[in-house]
């Protein structure tokens, strides 16, 4: 099988998705569909920062590399150890497990979009895709210094071979990739490069899109993972298949729940960087791009993947719906400590027969492979990325925003968490200056500025009028206000959805952010991470309002992902 | 290797011989009823995988596998909406602390929490030992509690213990074990059992999905944290042809603690304020967080992610409980697997978690 195949875009130049509609400017592809990507193999360390430079990379300079300090650098590649494939990488790092500077303690996390689907006479012709991710870190239990992305079999030099390491004394991290069957390896830029122009969306950053590790199924039960709810047992794939080769034994062996990988692993990464961008952007001098902050309070930079608990086939009698389809529940319910909680259920048969309504498939366009029905666990849909909920927590928590103000602009479109180009329509109001961090000149003080303006030109209506009000309720009164709207939504959702109709048009909702995430997301890169539906890609957007009600999103430039 | 004796949990050495003798037939007892199941419930038995090592040896060759869940209990999760919400709760009363982990928050003056315990020490351990050495119950309960327990705080009149004593029985005075109704090692003994079936579906593929294990085999709470993990682990093992047992000291133990998102004021490792108090050898079965004396401020000031220490269960997010399933005679064995589940209705003092649905909202 071709692993190119496999993981087209696990191997720069990735590839444009000929097979998608809609445009993709920032797509900065040097080669075309189908060309060849190999490189002569040269041992050693090059750049190459998409979007910047060649795709042979370039020789890197003196400073770049005295600024690697992550363990792969320090341990490996400045010393001239440039291993081919993932067992020699983990041999090499072994050799240094009794230094001070060793990363000894290492874990195993395996995905496989496959891992559920049946394996049978009709499936077993389809090459199966799981992938491995492997930490090694100082210490048993926490952080990790290394990340690495790969698929068995593990010595193979043909498997696209990617890490991210902490660098402590830089904190940030720096992106690798190993060149396609060499023993080159690119640094391909680290946390920063992430963040803005030219390398902003681009290379690792087209789905590291904030400069940090991303886990997209993050939350419980961990769509896709091998997890303690569910497991990918071996048998799921062909005897043949490189899982089920002996030289896989102990990654097999080791494996863990991915609950291990989001809260020890991703989350204090996500949360590491964060704290370390916000303590350099937050300084003295004043927030030098204000923009780069407030886009992930105002759009979706990024996204994860919820689901329900239940699984789409089982004998539970109901489905519940992820809250982060109506609301962006994890953000908002930070500054409602007293919000009630909630659940929307639809009744299995009603679950079903939307799904049959709506022809809920997987598929896997590449392979031409389509199979009826939903994915293992019921309605996946894209969320709020964690990424986005650590920056809106922490400008909060450093008083950058106020939970109130944090909270007036979430409630902006709120029952359209992410893609909501009203909410997204408020960056106007951001200063595109150097502004102080706090007080009266600062970040909140002057975006209530503009926006107080707006509304005395805009009408009643406008979302900075909106915003006005809610910024004029009391301590108490705007907690209340935003439970209330919150809740009022939640009421006629849990109504609707105990109906034929109302469950069909949650699936429709599910479906219409399902649909953006392959059109407008670098991160779609496999087809079965969410399912498709008889509704055509390109079909127009629905949105839900707080009647409950979905209906067509009227036509505006979709918000961009970037 | 010869089959072998079993350990007192946690290496602890408060028995004495004749203690550690009574402690050895009470797990092999375990294991046996384990090994049997209940054969009068259709698909609850026969358990050909499942062995006592002190019957049949173990085995050159035999794999081990930590078994590891978080221990904030999930169905308080499940309950609450926000964060605050489910450490609240699941501070509120040791019934609600059923992941094998429970625990007591000292407070000061302000209100602010100074030293929380947390415990995975099971009540078998416990009413053994008060059998076999009172004394030595009162000493520990001095010890690690409080040093004015008295004896009649700890013993009724007939001499019996009481396990859920005022010293033990709330979330603020103390705990010494385990008292929650589904934390006892012959649960987890139990579970490790009956998961050892492998179950094959109507279309003779293998059952291999967590929940649908534990729905089938009707052990356990569905909706906790250990019970589908462990089950899923240990029925791995079994699918692998592999015979199953749980390793040696049986008991339930702390994998550790995960600081790394907590601040300290002065920037001390708040590592280093998590202790162990009873266990040896990687087997911990209790553990003590505090700040010491000599710095300026207390567990209370210190935060994770930001948010100060309020509550217990904030500190049980970071927490792994683990247990240690044993695989042996890997690939061997020889058992055919069983196509049928365990009637929920047929299984006595089935817990009513088991198919509890989370309540309504606001609830």
């Amino acid at each position: 099988m071709s692993e190119d195949l496999q993981y087209p875009t696990r191997s720069y130049p990735y590839r444009a998705r000929l097979d998608r509609a809609g445009p993709d400017p920032s797509r900065d592809l040097d080669v075309s569909f189908g060309e060849s990507v190999e490189t002569p193999d040269v041992p050693g360390l090059k750049a190459r920062l998409v979007g910047v430079d060649p795709y042979a990379g370039r020789d890197i300079s003196p400073g770049e590399l005295e600024r690697l300090d992550d363990p792969l650098a320090r341990l490996l590649l400045k010393r001239g150890t440039f291993p081919r494939t993932l067992q020699q990488l983990l041999d090499a790092l072994n050799a240094f497990n009794g230094d001070p500077g060793g990363v000894p303690h290492q874990n195993v996390f395996f995905i496989s979009e496959w891992g559920q689907i049946p394996l049978n006479s009709t499936t077993a012709r389809y090459p199966r895709q799981i992938r491995y991710i492997l930490t090694r870190g100082r210490n048993e239990i926490g952080a990790a210094d290394i990340l690495v992305s790969t698929a068995p079999p593990s010595d193979d030099a043909g498997i696209f071979l990617q890490v991210a390491a902490w660098d402590r004394t830089n904190e940030v991290f720096h992106f690798y990739e190993r060149g396609l069957r060499t023993s080159t390896w690119f640094w391909a830029g680290s946390s920063w490069d992430a963040l803005a122009p030219p390398t902003r969306g681009k290379g690792p950053f087209d789905s590291h899109v904030n400069g940090a590790p991303v886990m997209k199924e993050r939350k419980e039960p961990w769509l896709h993972w091998h997890s303690i709810s569910q497991d990918i047992p071996r048998q799921n794939f062909p005897p043949g298949h490189p899982i089920n080769r002996a030289s896989e034994d102990a990654f097999v062996n080791q494996c863990q729940s991915a609950h291990l990988l989001q809260t020890q692993i991703v989350e204090p990464a996500v949360r590491r960087w964060t704290d370390a961008r916000l303590r350099r952007v937050l300084g003295s001098s004043g927030i030098a791009d204000p923009g780069a902050l407030m886009r992930q309070v105002l759009t979706a930079t990024s996204v994860n993947i919820a689901s329900a608990r239940q699984r789409s086939r089982s004998a539970e009698p109901d489905i519940e719906i992820p809250l982060t389809l109506l609301v962006d529940a994890e953000t908002l319910l930070k500054f409602l400590p007293d919000a009630p909680l909630i659940i929307v259920r639809v009744p299995r048969p009603l679950y079903e027969q939307a799904i049959s309504t709506l022809q809920i498939s997987l598929r896997d366009t590449q392979q031409g492979f389509q199979q009826a029905g939903d994915a293992f666990f019921a309605w996946a849909v894209p969320e709020r990325a964690f990424e986005d909920i650590v920056v809106v927590e922490a400008l909060v928590r450093r008083g950058v925003l106020s939970a109130q103000f944090a909270t007036a602009l979430l409630m902006i479109d709120f029952t359209n968490p992410i893609d909501s180009a009203r909410r997204a329509a408020l960056m106007k109001h951001v200063p595109s200056v150097t502004v102080q961090a706090t007080g009266t000149g600062g970040l909140q003080a002057k975006m209530l500025q503009s926006i107080e303006a707006a509304a005395g030109a805009t009408g009643t209506n406008s979302e900075e009028a909106e915003i006005v009000r809610f910024m004029a309720l009391r301590e108490g009164d705007w907690q209340a206000e935003a439970e209330r709207r919150v809740t009022a939504l939640v009421d006629a959702v849990e109504a609707r959805a105990k109906t034929r109709d109302g469950a069909i048009d949650y699936l429709r909702l599910a479906d219409s952010r399902r649909r953006a995430f392959r059109r407008n997301r670098h991160l779609a890169e496999f087809d079965l991470s969410l399912p498709f539906s008889s509704v055509a890609d390109g079909a127009p957007a629905v949105e839900l309002l707080p009647d409950g009600t979905v209906v067509q999103r009227p036509e505006t430039t979709a918000p961009s992902a970037r | 290797m010869a089959p072998l004796t079993f350990t007192p949990p946690g290496y602890l050495e408060d028995l004495d011989a004749a203690g550690r003798q009574a402690w050895h037939q009470l797990i092999s007892d375990l294991m046996d009823r384990a090994k049997t199941g209940d054969p009068t419930i259709p698909f609850n038995a026969p358990r050909p995988q499942f062995f006592n090592p002190a019957q049949i040896d173990i085995g050159p060759g035999a794999a081990t596998e930590d078994v590891q869940w978080t221990a904030f209990p999930r169905v308080v999760a499940l309950q609450s909406a926000t964060d605050h919400q489910r450490w609240k709760k699941a501070d509120s009363s040791r019934e609600v602390q059923d992941e094998y982990c429970e625990w007591s928050v000292k407070r000061n003056a302000e209100n602010k929490i100074t030293t929380i315990v947390f415990t995975c020490e099971g009540p078998e351990y416990w009413r053994l030992l008060a059998r076999h050495n009172p004394a030595k119950v009162l000493e520990l309960y001095r010890t690690h509690v409080d040093p004015s327990v008295a004896h009649d705080d700890l013993f009724d009149s007939d001499g019996r213990y009481i396990a859920r004593n005022r010293w033990n029985d709330s979330v603020s005075s103390g705990a010494m074990h385990l008292i929650q109704r589904n934390n006892t090692l012959g649960d987890e003994v139990e579970i490790a059992g009956a998961a050892s079936i492998v179950r094959s579906k109507a279309d003779g593929s293998l059952m291999t999905d967590t929940r649908e294990l534990i729905e089938c085999g009707q052990y356990g709470v569905i909706e906790r944290n250990s019970d589908p993990v462990i089950g899923a682990r240990v029925n791995y093992h079994a699918r692998n042809r592999s015979d199953v047992t749980i390793a040696d000291p049986v008991g339930v133990y702390f994998a550790g603690l995960d600081t790394q998102r907590w601040a300290t004021p002065d920037g001390t490792d708040p590592g280093t304020f998590w202790r162990y108090t009873r266990g040896d050898r990687g087997r911990y079965v209790r553990a003590v967080l505090e700040v010491p004396a000599d710095k300026p401020y207390v567990l209370g000031d210190v935060t994770i992610d930001g948010n100060p220490i309020q509550f217990g269960g904030q500190v049980a997010d970071f927490i792994q409980m683990t247990i240690r399933a044993v695989a042996a005679r890997i690939g061997q064995s020889t058992a055919k697997p069983l196509q049928g589940c365990v009637d929920a209705a047929g299984m006595a003092g089935l817990s009513a978690q088991a198919f509890a649905r989370r309540p309504s909202r606001r609830g």
